[in-house]
């Protein structure tokens, strides 16, 4: 529309456009057109002294905020808040996940090793019992055994008696087939009960050591969850 | 990731002083207008789609920061508007003295109802067309028209007794 430059706009254009403008119904164009005849013109007729004023200051405003200096921290602000904060978090977020998950795997091995140490007590439990249940009923077999074969110490403890009858409170009959090997047999009722409750004894320290164990991982998995919603926030 | 991050570094980031601006002729103050640019640059580093398939990042900022500024323009408006859009009469608080300044047409514009002063920034400052300013505050383009109008007639008032 070159009939809106300001060279060409007459008397009554202006006010058809003005009446436009007061209206809400001019376009980004006929805004400019006015804009540019108001801002141009040092004559204009005395009617529109009042609209030019106001365009006038609109004019200034607007150049007046092209002209405002941006904050210098803004560009840093922007960047921590897209991609720099985003990636230093999400890198401290993983270092931070795997070294939970490497205290936890820590401390679960330690707890894994005391139990099997302290455990291992337990598996001879059956053997006592076993022992102890050859040496009330089972002494002397009717015929020999592979079992009996193999172990002969067990048989040659154990006086030969014809009746089978094997006497109370014998004296534990104690062996070991070699020195390193850790099973033992008892034929001995007050060893096996004290036997046993060295046993239970260890049970319980096992299980003391255990629920020690759960507890520092139960402390683990908090701190971590902790430290995850520390870092969220 | 890295890919995405030299993307909004390379079309993103030099927009934000002209974000600025624009966040400036809207909401009128530094700190508001930090803000709106932070969490314009924000929702667009954060959205789900793909930011390198967006044709004109200058265009699409733009859009992103007037929906936001307008947003923290009516969460401020909330707080401190007495004047309703209908008031039409209502007295601009300016002072004649100053008619010359631009303190003078930023005090008269910060005076007008909030939904009279959402159309006009636009459409002074930013040069919108009705339909675009429409887009931005949720009005309809009919609305938008009659609250650009009150709000003209009612300027020209305070520079009309100047």
């Amino acid at each position: 529309m070159s009939n809106l430059s300001k060279n060409t706009l007459s008397t009554e254009e202006v006010g058809r456009l003005l009446n436009a403008y007061y209206d809400g119904n001019t376009t980004a164009e006929q805004e400019n057109a006015l804009m540019q005849y108001f801002c141009g013109t040092e004559q204009v007729p005395e009617q529109y002294m009042a609209d030019a004023a106001l365009f006038r200051a609109l004019k200034a405003e607007r150049e007046s905020i092209g002209k405002v200096a941006v904050p210098a921290h803004l560009e840093q602000t922007i960047a921590k808040a897209t991609y720099a904060g985003k990636h230093n978090a999400s890198r401290y977020m993983y270092y931070m996940r795997w070294l939970s998950a490497v205290a936890a795997v820590a401390v679960l091995a330690v707890v894994a090793v005391n139990l099997q140490h302290d455990t291992q007590p337990v598996d001879t439990v059956p053997t006592y019992a076993a022992s102890e249940l050859r040496s009330n009923t089972v002494v002397s077999p009717v015929g020999p055994t592979l079992a009996d074969v193999e172990q002969d110490t067990i048989t040659s403890a154990v006086p030969e008696a014809e009746d089978n009858i094997v006497p109370e409170r014998q004296v534990a009959k104690v062996q070991s087939k070699t020195p390193d090997d850790p099973y033992v047999e008892v034929t001995d009722s007050t060893s096996v009960t004290r036997i046993m409750d060295d046993v239970l004894g260890q049970l319980s320290h096992s299980l003391s050591i255990a629920n020690n164990g759960v507890r520092k991982v139960d402390i683990a998995l908090n701190m971590s969850e902790i430290i995850n919603k520390a870092l969220k926030k | 990731v890295n890919d995405k991050e030299n993307i909004f570094r390379e079309r993103f980031m030099p927009l934000y002083p002209l974000l600025y601006r624009v966040a400036f002729s809207i909401l009128g103050n530094e700190a508001d207008a930090c803000d709106a640019v932070q969490e314009t640059m924000v929702k667009i580093w954060s959205m789900d789609a793909d930011i390198g398939s967006i044709g004109n990042p200058q265009a699409y900022a733009s859009r992103v920061l007037r929906t936001t500024a307008i947003d923290i323009l009516r969460s401020i408006s909330r707080k401190s508007d007495i004047v309703t859009d209908d008031a039409v009469t209502a007295d601009l608080y300016v002072n004649p003295d100053d008619v010359g300044s631009v303190e003078y047409i930023r005090r008269a514009v910060d005076s007008l109802p909030s939904g009279q002063r959402e159309v006009l920034k636009l459409s002074a400052y930013e040069g919108l067309p009705n339909n675009e300013i429409a887009a931005a505050t949720g009005f309809t383009t009919d609305n938008v028209r009659q609250l650009l109008s009150r709000a003209r007639k009612k300027l020209r008032t305070v520079f009309n007794i100047a």
